[in-house]
């Protein structure tokens, strides 16, 4: 089914370039879609590839950034106490993307200067208020690194003939649910030259969706749910073992 | 094969968590536990928030301590005279267990305050068992018979009853206030107090091994049941396909413990449960003293 996707995928690729080769619109420096507008999370969710691909009207450096819906979070650091390794304090980072990539079709700092990135915030740093102790930061950073959950400059932009370019995203399995961002943005010359944003909605369906809006909409309820098919299940395997 | 944990929010192998049901259902069955004590800490250990692995575990226990009580009330081991009065000391514990729960929580120790007091309160439990365990394989083994100590501590209190199934003539008090303290360690926990509940009433209350695991099973599925209903209605963490998975591993587990205790003495189950908690111990000791890989961790904040 992926591979099915991907091949269609370049097939719009493909099929968007020979448009432009023909009709060239000067007007619109760059082209962006993505493959996929919805990302479904079901019973079978271990992950996804957002694929995004593009046109220029010549050639530039293109960068990709994808940002998740926002999420509160806090740090801690285990201290060794006695011997014994406890919870320090708890350090509030305050809201942050729950999800975070930029890739690119060369190195970052290549494409803008340091200024340029800062204005732009496309350092991950840039995502973590400015109070938060160093060290909590680049914790912070280091596990959602490590989660998948963010990914700066691990996969390439690839531009293709100049004129062609394609980025996929690793979503990992716990990519939250929520409405993603995709941003696309045009250098030349170390200049932002154009920029367009696509949406991505990620989505718990089916009997995810199911159990998940139960749960947090009518707890009382999925509460007695529980209960009752705890207790059913708990009396008919006992039922079921006596006759064996 | 994996599935997707819709409150989880991650996927978890299947094979897995019918693996860890099933292995807990067979203590529950043979040791009158929940297991609660060493799947909560395996599912936290497998990625599952800590939160999530304490309601889902709550579904699971009850369950399986359902299934396992079915079983051992058809065999006549269910004392429920004493199951009454344990849970109406265990009711007030679970009640007193959430307060304090929530002001460690409050203070933001309680994940440390939950390792330590599994440590300390498993470690005791299984060392004290463990050493009784010996010393009763020892004398079978010389073919001395064993008589248990009529409780001297336990004579010249008030509200004399007969506890029939049990064998007891006894003050509702010891066993009150033994459901109590269980009941405020088991809602600290997040477990069903089985093991704890198991050795109190077999060395504080005199009650026969076999009456014993049936009983525990009343108390821990009453109490795991309310669990359940709370942690849904207040926290949402309870995921119900965790929870299912986790137990059609545990109901098959629960029956084929409950057949193998019949076929083990009183001494020879209590060795096997202390080997068990033990083992437990070490795993979360090693975890507390060993220096994490990395110190800094996030709290996602609700």
């Amino acid at each position: 089914m992926r591979k099915w996707r991907r091949a269609f995928a370049l097939a719009a690729v493909a099929a968007s370039g020979a448009v432009l080769a023909g009709s060239a619109p000067a007007q619109m420096p760059m082209l962006v879609d993505l493959a996929n507008h919805r990302i479904h999370i079901d019973a079978a969710f271990t992950g996804a590839e957002l694929l995004l691909f593009g046109a220029l009207d010549r050639r530039g450096d293109v960068v990709v950034r994808v940002v998740g819906p926002p999420t509160e979070i806090a740090v801690r650091q285990k201290i060794n106490t006695g011997g014994i390794w406890l919870n320090g304090d708890r350090v509030g980072v305050g809201t942050v993307p729950s999800f975070y990539s930029v890739a690119a079709s060369r190195p970052l700092d290549a494409i803008a200067s340091a200024d340029l990135r800062q204005d732009l915030e496309l350092d991950v740093r840039y995502q973590v208020r400015a109070d938060v102790p160093d060290a909590h930061r680049a914790g912070f950073i280091r596990n959602f690194t490590r989660r998948g959950l963010y990914a700066v400059e691990q996969e390439p932009v690839k531009i293709i003939g100049g004129r062609l370019f394609r980025a996929t995203v690793t979503l990992p399995a716990e990519t939250p649910p929520g409405e993603y961002w995709v941003e696309t943005l045009l250098f030349r010359e170390g200049i932002l030259a154009h920029r367009r944003i696509n949406r991505l909605l990620v989505e718990r369906v089916g009997f995810e969706s199911f159990l998940f809006d139960l749960a947090q909409e009518r707890p009382a309820e999925y509460g007695l749910l529980a209960v009752v098919l705890a207790l059913a299940m708990g009396v008919t395997a006992a039922e079921v073992f006596r006759r064996v | 094969m994996e599935i997707y944990l819709p409150i989880a929010g991650m996927p978890v192998s299947i094979v897995l968590l019918l693996g860890i049901g099933f292995g807990t259902g067979i203590l529950s069955g043979m040791f009158g536990l929940g297991g609660g004590f060493l799947t909560t800490p395996l599912l936290i250990l497998i990625g599952i928030p800590p939160t999530v692995a304490v309601g889902s575990e709550a579904s699971h226990i009850a369950a399986s301590s359902v299934s396992g009580l079915v079983a051992h009330a058809r065999r006549g081991n269910v004392d429920l005279r004493m199951g009454l009065v344990l849970l109406a000391g265990g009711t007030l514990g679970a009640v007193t267990g959430l307060a304090i729960f929530r002001l460690l929580s409050r203070l933001g120790q309680i994940d440390d305050a939950i390792s330590l007091i599994y440590v300390v309160v498993l470690g005791t439990v299984g060392v004290l068992m463990g050493l009784e365990s010996l010393r009763a394989l020892r004398r079978h083994r010389l073919g001395i018979r064993y008589r248990p100590s009529r409780q001297t501590l336990l004579r010249g209190l008030p509200l004399r009853v007969p506890f029939r199934r049990s064998g007891r003539y006894m003050s509702i008090v010891p066993p009150v206030l033994t459901g109590f303290v269980v009941g405020v360690l088991s809602t600290i926990m997040g477990v069903g107090g089985g093991f704890i509940l198991v050795p109190a009433m077999i060395y504080l209350l005199g009650v026969p091994t076999q009456v014993v695991v049936g009983t525990s099973l009343l108390q821990i599925a009453v109490v795991t049941t309310i669990a359940t209903f709370l942690h849904a209605a207040f926290n949402q963490n309870v995921d119900l396909l965790l929870g299912l998975l986790l137990l059609i591993g545990a109901v098959v587990g629960a029956q084929v413990g409950s057949r193998l205790m019949v076929r083990l003495r009183g001494e020879q189950i209590r060795f096997l449960m202390a080997g068990l908690v033990l083992l437990v111990v070490i795993m979360l000791g090693v975890n507390l003293v060993l220096p994490p890989d990395d110190p800094f961790f996030v709290e996602r904040l609700p």
